[in-house]
C-alpha cells in the first residue's frame, strides 16, 4: 500500500538547537494520528515540518509520493492545509473573505472567484459551524469562533491532509465535538489527519493511532490502547497519572492524580 | 438577506467609494489649477486647455495666463496628485507587508532614506550620470536600503509585526535625515531651499519632472496591483502565507519594489511630505475594508484628493507666502498617528 505521508529519518534544528531526531513515520490515506506529549517535545515543529514550511537538517517527508519541501507553495497548500494554534484575524475583512483565501492559490491574481468557488467556500464555513457569522467583521468574533474560521479555512482548500495544531484548543465541548466529528468524517472521505493535542482524552476518542513525542523522538507509536498506558504516559509526562475505564470501553481515560 | 444581495450591495457601496473619490479628486484639481497668486475662472481653463490638445489658443486669453496654466499650474497639480497617490498606495502596502497600521513611508524612515539617496545622488555624482534619472534613481536605491535594513531588523525577532519597525524606521529615518542636513549644508544651500526639502514642498516643477513620477507611478501601482490579493493572505503571517500556498518572498519582493519605487521619485522631486500614507489609507479601510485589491487603487485616488488639498492650503492660507505642503499633512498627520497609537494600547 502506498502511504499518503512517509515522514522518513526526519531531523531538524533551530540553530543549534535540535528539535527532531530521526523521526519515522508512515501515514495511510484517511487515518487519522494524534501527537501527544509535553511542552517543547516537538509537535508543532513536526506539524510544521510536515507542511514543508520549515527545513529539514536530516531525512525527508513525502506526501502522496512527491517531497513536500522540493514542491512550491502553490502545490503544497492543494496538498496539505494546516489549522494553526493561533490565529490573529486581519481588520477590515470579513469571515467569508477570510475562508475565500483559501482558493486564492487555485486562481491567478487577476481573476475573481468563481461559483464553484463559493459553493466550496460556503460548505467549508457550514462545516466548521461559522456560516452564521459569514459577512460578520472577523476580529468581532471571540477566540474560539475565530480558531472555527481559521478551520474552515483549511476545509476550504481541500487538502489531501489536514494538519490541526491544538485547533480545538480554544473551543468549547459542543463545539469540540463538532470539529471532531468532521475531522472524522472527512478521514473517512479520505483526508488524512495529522493533529498535535494536549488533551489526551480527546486524542484517545479521535485517533486511530497515537505518537508520543518526548524531547524531539517519537517514545511510543500505535493505537491509543497501546500508547495510552499510565506507564509510558507518567514517564514522558513525569506526572502520577491515573487510569480509569473509558464508557465505552475502547479507550483509557486519564486524569492527574494529586497525592 | 441572502449572499448574492449582500454582495451585490458591498459591490456597489465599493463602487460608489470609488466615485466620490474620484470626484472629490477632480474638483480639488480644478481648484488647484484655479487657486494661487492669480486667480484663473474655471471656464478659462477649459478654454486654455482645449487650446493646448488642439494647438489653437483663443486670443480673447493672455499669454501670460496660457503660460501660468500650462507651465505652472497644471504640472505643478497633476505632480501633487501623482505624488499623494504614491505616498498614499505605498502606505497602504507598507502596512499590508509589515502587519502594522502605523508603517507609512515618512515614519519607517523610507522617506528620509529617498532624500538622503537624493541629496547624495547631487552632490556626488552631478555630471557622472544621465541628469533626468539622477535624482528619483539616487532616491531609489536610498529608500531601498532603508526599506530592507528596516524589515530584517524588525522581522528578526518578532515577525515584522511590532514596534521594533517603528522604532528602526524613526532611528534610521533620524539617521538619513542628519545626513542630508549636513550634505545640504556643506553644500551650500540656501537654509530655507533645505527646509522646503525636509518639510515637503510642492513648488514649481517641470513636465519632464511630472512624467518621471507618472511613469514610476504606473510600474509601481502595477506591481503593487499583481501582489495586492496575495497581500491580504500575508497580514495573517508568513507562515500562514505559505500553508495557503503564497509565493512569500516574490510577494514582498514586488510590494517592496512598487511601494519604494514610488515613495522614491515622489520624495526625489517634493522632499518628505509625510503622514500622507498613514491617514488615507486608514481612513479608506474604513470605507472598503481591508482587501489591498479595493485599498491600494482607491487610496491612490484618495491620497492624491488629500495632497491636492493641502497644496491649496499650502498656497493660500498665508498669501503671498507660501508653506511647505509637509506643514499641512503633518499638522493633520499627527494628532491622526497619536490618535491611533492611543487606539492600539487601548486594544493592548
Amino acid at each position: 500500500m502506498r502511504h499518503a505521508v512517509v515522514i522518513d529519518n526526519v531531523h531538524v534544528a533551530y540553530g543549534a538547537t535540535t528539535v527532531l531526531q530521526g523521526i519515522c513515520c508512515d501515514i495511510a490515506q484517511g487515518e487519522i494520528v494524534v501527537c501527544i506529549g509535553p511542552n517543547g517535545a516537538g509537535k508543532s515543529s513536526l506539524l510544521r515540518a510536515i507542511a514543508g514550511v520549515i527545513p529539514l537538517a536530516q531525512g525527508r517527508i513525502l506526501v502522496h509520493g512527491e517531497s513536500i519541501h522540493a514542491m512550491p507553495p502553490a502545490q503544497r497548500a492543494t496538498h496539505v492545509a494546516v489549522v494553526p494554534q493561533q490565529v490573529h484575524m486581519p481588520v477590515g475583512f470579513s469571515v467569508f473573505e477570510i475562508v475565500a483565501m483559501a482558493r486564492y492559490v487555485h486562481h491567478p491574481w487577476y481573476t475573481t472567484l468563481r461559483s464553484l468557488d463559493n459553493d466550496i467556500i460556503w460548505d467549508a464555513l457550514q462545516r466548521a459551524g461559522v456560516a452564521e457569522f459569514a459577512h460578520k467583521q472577523a476580529t468581532q468574533l471571540s477566540g474560539g469562533e475565530q480558531q472555527r474560521v481559521a478551520f474552515a479555512r483549511a476545509i476550504a482548500q481541500q487538502p489531501q491532509v489536514l494538519i490541526l495544531d491544538e485547533s480545538t484548543a480554544h473551543l468549547d465541548l459542543r463545539h469540540q465535538y463538532v470539529i471532531i466529528q468532521t475531522v472524522q468524517q472527512m478521514a473517512k472521505d479520505g483526508v488524512t489527519v495529522i493533529a498535535a493535542m494536549h488533551d489526551i482524552n480527546l486524542a484517545a476518542v479521535t485517533a486511530q493511532r497515537i505518537c508520543l513525542l518526548d524531547a524531539g523522538r517519537i517514545v511510543h507509536c500505535g493505537t491509543p490502547h497501546d500508547v495510552l498506558q499510565p506507564q509510558h504516559l507518567s514517564a514522558v509526562y513525569e506526572t502520577p497519572l491515573h487510569v480509569v475505564p473509558h464508557a465505552d470501553g475502547r479507550v483509557p481515560y486519564f486524569h492527574i492524580t494529586i497525592e | 438577506m441572502s449572499s448574492v444581495e449582500l454582495h451585490h450591495k458591498i459591490r456597489l457601496a465599493n463602487s460608489s467609494a470609488y466615485g466620490v473619490a474620484l470626484s472629490i479628486c477632480a474638483v480639488l484639481f480644478v481648484g488647484g489649477v484655479m487657486l494661487g497668486s492669480v486667480y484663473i475662472p474655471p471656464h478659462t481653463i477649459v478654454a486654455v486647455l482645449w487650446g493646448w490638445l488642439t494647438g489653437e489658443f483663443s486670443t480673447e486669453i493672455p499669454a501670460s495666463v496660457v503660460t501660468i496654466i500650462t507651465t505652472i499650474r497644471l504640472p505643478r497639480v497633476v505632480m501633487v496628485a501623482l505624488a499623494g497617490a504614491a505616498l498614499a498606495s505605498s502606505g497602504a502596502a507598507y502596512q499590508g507587508l509589515f502587519r502594522n497600521s502605523l508603517a507609512d513611508p515618512y515614519i519607517i524612515g523610507v522617506a528620509a532614506g529617498a532624500g538622503l539617496g537624493a541629496i547624495l545622488a547631487v552632490a556626488f555624482f552631478a555630471g557622472a550620470i544621465v541628469a533626468w534619472y539622477q535624482l528619483p534613481l539616487g532616491a531609489f536605491i536610498g529608500a531601498l536600503a532603508v526599506v530592507v535594513i528596516v524589515y530584517v531588523l524588525a522581522r528578526r525577532h518578532t515577525g515584522a509585526a511590532s514596534n521594533d519597525l517603528i522604532l528602526a524606521g524613526v532611528a534610521l529615518g533620524a539617521l538619513a535625515n542628519a545626513l542630508t542636513t549636513f550634505i545640504m549644508m556643506r553644500l551650500g544651500r540656501q537654509l530655507s531651499q533645505l527646509l522646503g526639502f525636509l518639510l515637503g514642498s510642492t513648488g514649481s516643477v517641470g513636465w519632464d519632472a511630472v512624467a518621471i513620477l507618472a511613469f514610476s507611478v504606473m510600474c509601481g501601482m502595477a506591481l503593487l496591483l499583481v501582489a495586492a490579493r496575495d497581500l491580504n493572505v500575508l497580514l495573517f503571517s508568513e507562515e500562514q502565507a505559505l500553508f495557503l500556498g503564497i509565493h512569500v518572498k516574490y510577494i514582498r519582493a514586488l510590494v517592496i519594489f512598487g511601494a519604494t519605487i514610488m515613495t522614491a521619485t515622489a520624495v526625489a522631486f517634493h522632499g518628505l511630505i509625510g503622514f500622507v500614507g498613514i491617514i488615507v489609507p486608514h481612513s479608506m479601510r474604513l470605507v472598503v475594508g481591508g482587501d489591498h485589491r479595493r485599498l491600494i487603487p482607491l487610496s491612490a485616488i484618495a491620497g492624491a484628493a488629500f495632497l491636492l488639498f493641502a497644496d491649496i492650503v499650502a498656497r493660500t492660507i498665508m498669501p503671498p507666502q507660501e508653506l511647505p505642503v509637509g506643514i499641512i499633512t503633518a499638522c493633520c498627520g499627527a494628532p491622526f498617528f497619536l490618535w491611533q497609537l492611543l487606539a492600539r494600547r487601548r486594544e493592548v
